[in-house]
Parts: C-alpha cells; sequence; structure tokens
C-alpha cells in the first residue's frame, strides 16, 4: 500500500525546503559583485528582492514546520520534484524584473530551462542583457544542474547524511562515489569547480585568439564554462558559439561538454590513476560508439545532401551539434531557423536519437543514458543468446561500470521503465506541439531537447511560441531533470492526499 | 517602338542585376538561405560585436531579433564605434556583400563577405538610472529576511550557522 501523506511529513518536507532556500537566497545575491565589477547599479535590486522574498520564504518555513524527525526516501522525492518547481519560480524574478523576458511565464520557463539545464530561451534582448543579469541565467545552469542544488544545499552545508543520500538519489544520481555521500557531494563539488575553472581560462583564451577583448573574453569565457560543463547551453550572445566564428572556441566548447557528460565516478577512477575504467567501462564505451556513429552518420549525411562541401563545415557545423545534442548541452554554431529550414529530415532525426540516448548516468547531463542504453542492449544481445541455447543451458549476463557486476533482472527492469518513461513523454511531446501546426521532424526535435534538457532549437522556442506549448515544454523539462519516476511519484502522493481528503470528508459528513 | 525599347532596356538591367538581391532583413536571409546563397546582399543592422582578426575583422549585426556575421575589412571594421551592450545601442550600419549560407572560407558559418560597409547611424548610451522604489523594496526584503533568520534561529534555539544551518 502506498504511505500517505500526513501533517509530520509535511513538516519535514517544509522545514528541508525552508533550508535549501536560505541557500538559494545567497546563491541569488551572488551576481551584485558582477552588477558592481560592471557598474550596472541599476540591476542591484532585482537581486536584493529575490534573495529578501527566497529568505523570508525559507524562514517561515523554517519556524512553522520545524521538526528534527529524520527524512524518508517518499519525503526526499516530494522535496527534490517540489524545490525545482518553486526554485525556478523564486529564480525567475531578476529575469522579470530586468525585462529579460517577455512576461512572468516566460521568465519562469527561462528559470527552469536554467535550473534544469536545458538551455532553451525565450529571453527578449540576450545582446542588450546586463551582465549581472546574464551572469544569474548562467549561474543557475551550474548550480542547479552542474552540481545539483539539493545535493549542495542539503550535503555540503551541512545536513545529516541519511537526508542527503535520499536527496541525492531524487536529483537522479544514484551512485555514490565514495563510502560517504557527504564526501561524494564533496568530490563532485571540487570536480565541477576544477573544471569551471580550466574551462573559464581556456574560453578566455580562445576568445582573444578570436578576437574578442579581454574583458569581454574574461566574461564570456566564465558563463560558458559554467554552462559547458553544466552541460546547459546558455550562452552570453544571441548567436550562441556562432558569434565567436572561430574552431578554437568551438572545440572548447566540445570537450568541456564530453568531460561534463561523463560520469562523476569516472572522473573520480581516472583522477585516482585507473585511466584503463575509460575503455572497459560499458557507459563510456556505448557513449563514445553511439557518438562515432551518428557522427559517421550525419558527416555522410550533409555532404551527401550537399549542404556542407567541405569537411571543416561538416565537423564544425554537423559534427558539433551533434556532440552538442549527444551530451545535452545545447550549444549551437548554426541559427535555428537554418537548422530547421537547409538540414535534411534524416540528420535532425539522428539528432533527436542522440538527445535522447544522452550522456552518462550520474553527470550532468539528461536523456536516457548511456548506461542504460548499454544494459538495454547488452539484455537484447543476452536474449538471443538464451534463445538459441537448449533450455536447461544456463546464461549469465554481467557489464563492467567501474566494478564487474551481474547482470540481473531488477537491473534490465529499472532501465527499461526509465526508457519507457522517456519514449512516452517524448511521444506526448511530439504529438501535442505537432497540434500546435508544426512539422514532425521539427516537433520530435524541439521535444526531444525539451524532455532531454538539451537547449538546442529548431526555431520552435521562442518568446511568441503558443503558451500552451510553453507550459508543455517546461514540464517536459521538469520531468526529464528528474528522470520521469520522481516527477510520477510525487503526482500520485498529491493525487492520493486529495483522493483520501475527500474520502475522510464524505466520511465525516455521513 | 519606344515601349518595346525601354521593355528590351529593362530586361537586360534586370539580366545584369539578376545575382544582386536587394535583402529586407536577416531574418529572411536566414529562412531563404539557398535562395540567397552566392548573392550579393545588402543588410542594415545593430553592430552587437567586432572581432578583429588581423588585416579582417568579424562584424556582428543584429535586426529584430536575428544576428548574422559579416566578414570585412580591419579597415571597415574601424568605422565602427560604438557596439552593442546593456548600456549602450550600437552603430547601425548598412552592408553590401556576397552571402553564404555556409561559407567555404570560414568552416561553413552562414556570413556575409562584405564589400561594403556604411555607418548609417551612430550608436548612443542608453540612459539607465536606479529605481528609488525598488531599491527601497529590496532594502527592506533583505533586512526583513535578515531579522526573520535571527528570530526563528532564536525562536527555536538553532545553532547559528553562516549559511541558515
Amino acid at each position: 500500500m502506498i504511505p500517505k501523506l500526513g501533517r509530520e511529513d509535511f513538516e519535514i518536507i517544509g522545514y528541508n525546503l525552508g533550508k535549501i532556500f536560505n541557500f538559494l537566497a545567497i546563491l541569488f545575491s551572488i551576481p551584485v559583485v558582477v552588477a558592481l565589477i560592471y557598474g550596472e547599479i541599476d540591476t542591484i535590486p532585482y537581486f536584493l528582492i529575490t534573495s529578501g522574498v527566497t529568505l523570508i520564504l525559507g524562514n517561515v518555513l523554517i519556524f512553522y514546520t520545524c521538526t528534527k524527525k529524520p527524512m524518508e526516501l517518499k519525503h526526499a522525492i516530494c522535496l527534490v520534484a517540489l524545490t525545482w518547481v518553486l526554485a525556478s519560480v523564486l529564480a525567475s524574478t531578476p529575469l522579470w524584473l530586468a525585462n529579460a523576458t517577455s512576461s512572468y511565464l516566460d521568465a519562469n520557463f527561462e528559470s527552469l530551462s536554467g535550473f534544469t539545464g536545458t538551455g532553451l530561451t525565450v529571453a527578449v534582448d540576450i545582446d542588450h542583457m546586463a551582465h549581472s543579469v546574464n551572469f544569474h541565467r548562467h549561474l543557475l545552469q551550474f548550480v542547479g544542474d552542474g552540481i545539483g542544488i539539493i545535493v549542495v544545499s542539503l550535503t555540503i552545508l551541512g545536513r545529516t547524511e541519511i537526508s542527503s543520500v535520499l536527496a541525492f538519489r531524487g536529483e537522479a544520481r544514484e551512485e555514490g562515489i565514495r563510502p560517504s555521500v557527504v564526501r561524494t557531494s564533496r568530490t563532485i563539488f571540487g570536480i565541477a569547480i576544477t573544471f569551471l575553472l580550466i574551462g573559464a581560462i581556456m574560453f578566455a583564451i580562445a576568445g582573444l585568439h578570436e578576437g574578442l577583448d579581454l574583458r569581454s573574453s574574461i566574461f564570456d569565457g566564465f558563463c560558458h564554462s559554467m554552462t559547458g560543463y553544466a552541460t546547459g547551453g546558455f550562452s552570453t550572445r544571441s548567436q550562441n558559439l556562432l558569434y565567436y566564428h572561430g574552431l578554437w572556441y568551438e572545440l572548447v566548447g566540445m570537450v568541456l561538454a564530453i568531460i561534463g557528460a561523463l560520469n562523476f565516478n569516472l572522473h573520480y577512477v581516472v583522477l585516482r590513476g585507473k585511466r584503463r575504467e575509460i575503455l572497459d567501462n560499458i557507459e563510456t564505451r556505448t557513449f563514445f560508439f553511439t557518438l562515432l556513429l551518428a557522427s559517421t552518420l550525419i558527416s555522410f549525411c550533409l555532404l551527401s545532401s550537399n549542404v556542407y562541401s567541405s569537411t571543416e563545415a561538416v565537423f564544425r557545423k554537423g559534427v558539433f551539434q551533434l556532440v552538442s545534442a549527444h551530451t545535452t548541452t545545447g550549444f549551437a554554431t548554426v541559427p535555428s531557423p537554418q537548422l530547421a529550414l537547409m538540414w535534411p529530415a534524416l540528420p535532425i532525426i539522428i539528432i533527436s536519437i542522440a538527445m535522447l540516448v544522452g550522456g552518462c548516468a550520474n553527470s550532468t547531463s539528461g536523456g536516457v543514458k548511456a548506461l542504460r542504453v548499454g544494459i538495454l542492449i547488452k539484455a537484447f544481445f543476452l536474449e538471443v543468446k538464451r534463445a538459441l541455447l537448449p533450455r536447461s543451458a544456463v546464461v549469465r549476463g554481467r557489464f563492467h561500470h567501474v566494478e564487474d557486476s551481474p547482470l540481473t533482472d531488477t537491473v534490465i527492469k529499472g532501465a527499461a521503465m526509465i526508457a519507457t518513461g522517456y519514449l512516452l513523454l517524448f511521444t506526448l511531446g511530439t504529438l501535442i506541439t505537432m497540434g500546435y501546426g508544426y512539422d514532425t521532424e521539427a516537433s520530435m526535435f524541439e521535444t526531444s531537447s525539451a524532455l532531454c534538457n538539451v537547449g538546442l532549437s529548431s526555431g520552435i522556442t521562442s518568446p511568441s511560441m503558443p503558451t500552451g506549448l510553453k507550459i508543455t515544454y517546461m514540464l517536459l523539462m521538469w520531468m526529464g531533470r528528474l528522470e520521469v519516476i520522481t516527477v510520477l511519484v510525487l503526482l500520485a502522493a498529491l493525487a492520493l492526499g486529495i483522493w483520501r481528503g475527500k474520502e475522510w470528508r464524505e466520511e465525516k459528513s455521513s | 517602338m519606344a515601349g518595346r525599347e525601354i521593355l528590351l532596356i529593362s530586361l537586360i538591367i534586370t539580366m545584369f542585376l539578376a545575382p544582386c538581391v536587394k535583402a529586407t532583413s536577416i531574418m529572411g536571409l536566414l529562412e531563404n538561405s539557398d535562395a540567397f546563397d552566392g548573392k550579393i546582399v545588402t543588410v542594415r543592422g545593430e553592430v552587437i560585436g567586432v572581432l578583429v582578426k588581423g588585416d579582417h575583422a568579424w562584424v556582428n549585426i543584429l535586426e529584430n531579433g536575428y544576428a548574422i556575421g559579416v566578414w570585412c575589412t580591419a579597415e571597415d571594421a574601424e568605422k565602427i564605434s560604438v557596439v552593442g551592450d546593456y548600456t549602450h545601442i550600437g552603430d547601425t550600419i548598412e552592408v553590401t556583400g556576397v552571402f553564404h549560407r555556409a561559407c567555404p572560407d570560414h568552416g561553413g558559418d552562414l556570413d556575409i563577405h562584405a564589400e561594403t560597409l556604411t555607418l548609417i547611424s551612430p550608436g548612443h548610451e542608453i540612459p539607465r538610472s536606479l529605481s528609488p522604489f525598488l531599491t527601497a523594496l529590496g532594502l527592506i526584503l533583505l533586512v526583513t529576511g535578515i531579522l526573520v533568520t535571527v528570530f526563528v534561529r532564536v525562536k527555536k534555539r538553532e545553532p547559528f550557522h553562516p549559511l541558515g544551518y
């Protein structure tokens, strides 16, 4: 029987939510420093208001729900699902006050796209946006998707081990790198900061090489490093990476996106000297195999259809968009209208599939994840083998993911469940988009992009898109980030709560 | 007879001008890139970026929310004095040049190789002022937030932590 949520449960959720709000209040005040550096004093109140409101809400929640009871899995799942929605609503305030979007709904779309690491944008004039507001957008991606808001606020800043473990699972990061989850989170934080700094320096150097001035190369480099590692894809420019017209800038973006899409576990193991793990791991094998296969297919399609005539062009346009899609980053070097109108259908479909596969589990990327795809492929071949051998033969599968593990039915069922969830949402999203009059390939592309938190666009996402579609994509981004199941559990708990409440009222009246 | 002559002259002029297309917008170029490919186009837009590379430069121009890169000489780029950002509206320029939907010289970039670059109107500063109402509201909310934090910590006897823990 599904346990119902009572007053005590709401207290536990509310109390932890309050703690997270307090962390967010500090996060929302960081862009004030950028505003001071760039002399954008007029933008400071936007962040003061947001921080103040978040701090008040957080402490009011703590005051009314103060409890010392430990968190259970059901609380963690509801907490994670709620945090993403409420944090996005709060984070949308500076965007709305700065007129960075054309409506309040758009501001919410933008902040949810930021927190979930999607990168689809409805901002109206990015090229004239204040540095502080732009920094706020990029910071949301780095914290939301790069390291995980809840993991940061509950573990790095000192919450109990048990609540951290549960929140960790809710945030779709099931495996621990180190025995203690607090240590694991600190390792994730350390890895993220290291790559952030390396990426920022590399981007800044590439920017200078492409002819950008020092001030802009530092700011753009830092922002792109945040969103590149977080596989987010927001850019400080409306043209995204096409603004720089440079191979080196694009190469840094690609490398950082691939690093961000690899499992944190792998980073840790490789950093500890086990370099062979990259070759042995089922996840990296699947990821690099699908990446290579899709790159070859896309290059062949684009060359044979004469969209691009040189190898360099195919690499910088075709392979770049593919890497960006597969790692679920969303950096672009082709304008959306050109992608939708000039590219043939096949590369668009290949990119849509690459987005669905996504990067590695326990990384900053979205999608079904290479580990699950690898497990399902292995299970498929195992079934074929079973069918060919005599019934008395015992066939056991194994896979290597940091350590050797048996390929059990539970493992296969878990992977299949998530994959099915994504496919169902993908179908539903595509049908809804097509219902608004968009063609099939563009609808598939945009739905994959929203659901798998990618950010590449075929031109559908814009401030003028229908409101119903904006809401659909917001739901897809939210469900995709939390790997479907977390959101379904929250919805089931809420539905059950309402139903039981109705039952109780009926009983009382009779 | 005069009518026929005029028609003939018009036809000849049209034939000579066939590869030269006046584009009205950057959006039009992006949406019809195949049709404009290799043709001489003229576009106007606000400068949002200048990236100098040796004796040439990339000038990014924006018009109605759509931007495109213009490859021109560094000498032409020197005509630009204001680049658009939060505190500035950039110079408005008119560029006439060859449009490429996938430039063979620049790794498949969608760009215009400028033949002429003319400054149409100079850019200017955008006045930005601090809103007294929003400033007061921000300060009140922040101070209230801090006071509420202190109150909750004292009332609930929770240990003080710089981050509220």
